[in-house]
Parts: structure tokens; C-alpha cells; sequence
């Protein structure tokens, strides 16, 4: 079978998808200091630029409330019932952690770039 | 039962029992919300074909399920070269396994050379690969996780690194010692009847039967005992090729070792006796000639290479170095 070499397009995208997969945590961490329930937390996201995809973002939050960074409820809104997300405590101390580091990267890469 | 529900079910089906309710339920209303996005910006309801195309788009049940798993791939990428060259071993493996019977029948004369080459290449080959790898994998997702517990990888030390040498690569060594376990492994196998290779009697073209003489009765223990050492000496190569003094003790045994039995079996040759089947007299004589002569001259380079095998190892052990 004959390999394709993948394009530039390719690569891009696929370093690009790298990049972000590691600021998304922060951005979800970030919009969760306010409850939201998925669908409006993705479009939270997308209103900031954000686009992300819902079948990555739903079991995302489902590790992050697994390692006690979120905390969530069941509750009835526009009469349904949607699980409610928002920073636990520790999300909050690990959300300003991880906040400092980005602005330590973000400078340095300033000064790269 | 709606579309919806059909996928959702579908979705469950592969969820672990504990939170399949809950991720299904949140589940739904996402894609609720998505139908009702999507409602809201056509000014009607979705057709059945535009609510299957939504839920489509969403991913294949399978896919949607995996993503809600604890383990993500099978293998992970700090584990992978570990797996991949361990792969490369277990195929080396399967090709010995299956090229040495065949050698064998080959050499004896038992039957069709390309009869032979089938049969290892297209039968023994793409089974015992096939198993080897499948037992590779399954150790390896084992300690992907956590299931076998493993300090190999972790509990390494720089120093324990074999030193380079212009003459031979790291690879090379290990591959060289990988080749001797696989080759010893087999032969103590096979050597104690635990790994039976049907090539009938040792017969020469059918015509003349080969009886071992009585010394490799007499000789099956300390055979036996130099074939384990050689095996324990070729794996302690493998694991920790920079030990080179412990690696030095065992060859320097292996070449004694084979030099004492070297020795004792100059001293009782004939090694085979041979029976005629359908050969004549005439003929019985010149092959016991050749064999003969084989046997010394075999005898001889074996000696010699022994003995300088002996040095060699004498001279790492004494210096410590390759």
C-alpha cells in the first residue's frame, strides 16, 4: 500500500490540535467559576473563540469532577434535567496554579516568538 | 422507540453499569440541545433523516462510549518502544521456532526441501508469531495497567548501560544474546524430550541409520548443565549487558565447559555408529569415513574456538572492560 505524505495543511493541523489540547483544561476550568451545564459551557467557549468538541468536552469534565477539581448536580432547567458544573475548591487553587503557569509560558514565548 | 433512543441504547450497551445512567442521561440532553439548536435556526422541526444526520455527526457508539473509559489506548506511547522491541523479539522467536525443525528434517533428508520451506514459512510462522505477539500485548496492556507490576523500566541505572564499542552495537549484543537464549532455549528443549521434532530416526536418505553412540547417555546431565549455564549467561547479557564481569564469569564457563565436554567426546569418538538400511557395505564405510573426518575436523575448531573463547573471557574478567 502506498503511504501519502501528509500535507502541510496536515501537519498544522494536527500540531494545532497539540496545542490546544492542553489549554482547553485551562479554558473549561476557567468558564467554570460560574455554574454551566455542557451545552452551555461549549457555547461559552465558542462565544470566546473556543470551539470544542462536545464528545471531547463532556467526558473531560466527567475526569476533571473524577480528580475533584469540579463538583456537579442534577437539577430541572427549561424542563429538563441537566447536570450543573462548577469549580470545587481545589479546582480553584489548581486553576490559579495552572493560570500562573500559562503566563510564565505565554511570557516566555512572547520573547521567542 | 426513536431515533434518539436507538442510539442512546446503543451508547449504554458499551458503558460501564455503575454510570450509565447518569452519562446517558446527560447525553440526551446534549443532543437534545443540538436538535433544538438546530430547529431554532431552520424555524421548524428536523425530518427523521436530519435528526439521524445530528446524531451521526456525533459519533459511532462505540467511539462516543470509549471516550468515557478510564484507559484510552491500549498501549501508551511511554510504554510503546518497549512493546514494539519486544514484538521484534517474539517474531525472532517464532521465525527460530519454525525454521529450525525444518532445518533439521532438511539436513536428515526427510522430505521435500520446499515442502519443508512451506511448511515453516506459511504454517509454524504465522502461528507461533500470531501467539507470541497476542502473549507480547497482553503483557504489555498489563502493565499498562498496573496489572503487572514492572521495575525493569523504571529502576535503571546509567551506569548498569553496556559501553560502546566500535566493533559491536548495543544492538548487536543484545541481539546476539536474544538469538543464543532463543537457540540453547530450544536445544534444552528438545534435549530433554520436552520439545519433540518429529524428524523420524536419524536416518541418512532413508539408507543408512545413525545410532548415538552410548557417551551422549552418559553425557546427558553435564550437557545439560552447560546448555543452562549457556542459557542463564545469554539472558544475563540481555537484561544487563553492562556487567561485563558477570557476563565474563558465564562465558568463561560456557568455554570451559565446552572444552572439558569437547575433551571427553574426542576421546570416545565414534560419536554415531551407523546400520545399514538400504545402503551397501561399500557405502556404509566411505559415509563412516566422511562422518569421521567431519567429526574431527568439527572437534578440532571446537577446541580451538573454545580456547579462545577462554581467553577472551578471561581477559574482560581480569580487566573488566569489553
Amino acid at each position: 500500500m502506498a503511504h501519502t505524505m501528509p500535507t502541510e495543511t496536515d501537519i498544522f493541523e494536527s500540531l494545532r490540535q497539540e496545542l490546544r489540547r492542553g489549554t482547553l483544561i485551562l479554558a473549561v476550568l476557567a468558564q467554570l467559576k460560574v455554574e454551566r451545564y455542557g451545552y452551555s459551557l461549549r457555547q461559552a467557549l465558542a462565544e470566546v473563540g473556543l470551539e470544542i468538541d462536545e464528545g471531547a468536552l463532556y467526558p473531560m469534565l466527567r475526569r476533571l469532577e473524577g480528580q475533584g477539581l469540579l463538583t456537579s448536580e442534577w437539577r430541572e432547567e427549561e424542563k429538563r434535567k441537566k447536570r450543573f458544573y462548577r469549580l470545587s475548591t481545589e479546582g480553584e487553587a489548581v486553576l490559579e496554579r495552572l493560570a500562573a503557569e500559562w503566563r510564565a509560558i505565554n511570557d516566555t514565548l512572547q520573547n521567542l516568538i | 422507540m426513536d431515533l434518539l433512543d436507538r442510539y442512546l441504547a446503543a451508547v449504554a450497551a458499551l458503558l460501564p453499569k455503575a454510570q450509565r445512567e447518569d452519562i446517558v442521561a446527560e447525553l440526551r440532553d446534549l443532543l437534545l440541545n443540538r436538535i433544538e439548536e438546530k430547529e431554532e435556526a431552520l424555524g421548524r422541526p428536523l425530518t427523521d433523516k436530519e435528526r439521524e444526520a445530528v446524531l451521526k455527526d456525533f459519533g459511532h457508539p462505540l467511539a462516543v462510549a470509549g471516550r468515557y473509559g478510564p484507559q484510552q489506548s491500549l498501549i501508551g506511547p511511554t510504554l510503546y518502544p518497549f512493546y514494539v522491541f519486544a514484538l521484534k523479539i517474539a517474531l525472532a522467536v517464532a521465525a527460530a521456532i519454525s525454521i529450525i525443525p525444518a532445518l533439521a528434517a532438511g539436513l536428515l533428508g526427510h522430505d521435500n526441501p520446499a515442502h519443508l520451506v512451506a511448511n515453516a514459512a506459511f504454517d509454524h510462522f504465522p502461528s507461533s508469531a500470531l501467539m507470541l505477539a497476542g502473549l507480547v500485548t497482553l503483557v504489555a496492556a498489563g502493565i499498562e495497567r498496573g496489572w503487572v507490576p514492572l521495575t525493569g523500566l523504571t529502576e535503571w541505572k546509567v551506569s548498569e548501560l553496556p559501553v560502546p564499542s566500535k566493533k559491536k552495537g548495543l544492538f548487536e549484543t543484545r541481539f546476539n544474546a536474544v538469538f543464543e537464549a532463543v537457540v540453547v532455549a530450544l536445544f534444552i528443549l528438545w534435549w530433554t524430550g520436552l520439545w519433540k521434532v518429529d524428524v523420524g530416526d536419524l536416518t541418512v536418505k532413508s539408507a543408512v541409520l545413525l545410532k548415538p553412540s552410548a557417551i551422549w547417555q552418559t553425557l546427558f546431565w553435564p550437557i545439560l548443565a552447560w546448555a543452562a549455564v549457556q542459557l542463564v549467561g545469554a539472558l544475563v547479557t540481555l537484561v544487563q549487558p553492562g556487567r561485563v564481569r558477570l557476563r565474563a564469569s558465564f562465558e568463561l564457563a560456557v568455554a570451559a565447559g565446552g572444552m572439558a565436554l569437547t575433551t571427553v567426546l574426542w576421546k570416545s569418538l565414534p560419536l554415531f555408529t551407523l546400520e545399514p538400511l538400504t545402503a551397501s557395505g561399500a557405502d556404509v564405510a566411505g559415509l563412516e569415513q566422511v562422518i569421521g573426518l567431519g567429526m574431527h575436523v568439527t572437534m578440532l575448531v571446537a577446541g580451538i574456538t573454545f580456547a579462545c573463547q577462554i581467553g577472551a573471557a578471561a581477559w574482560r574478567l581480569y580487566k573488566g572492560a569489553r
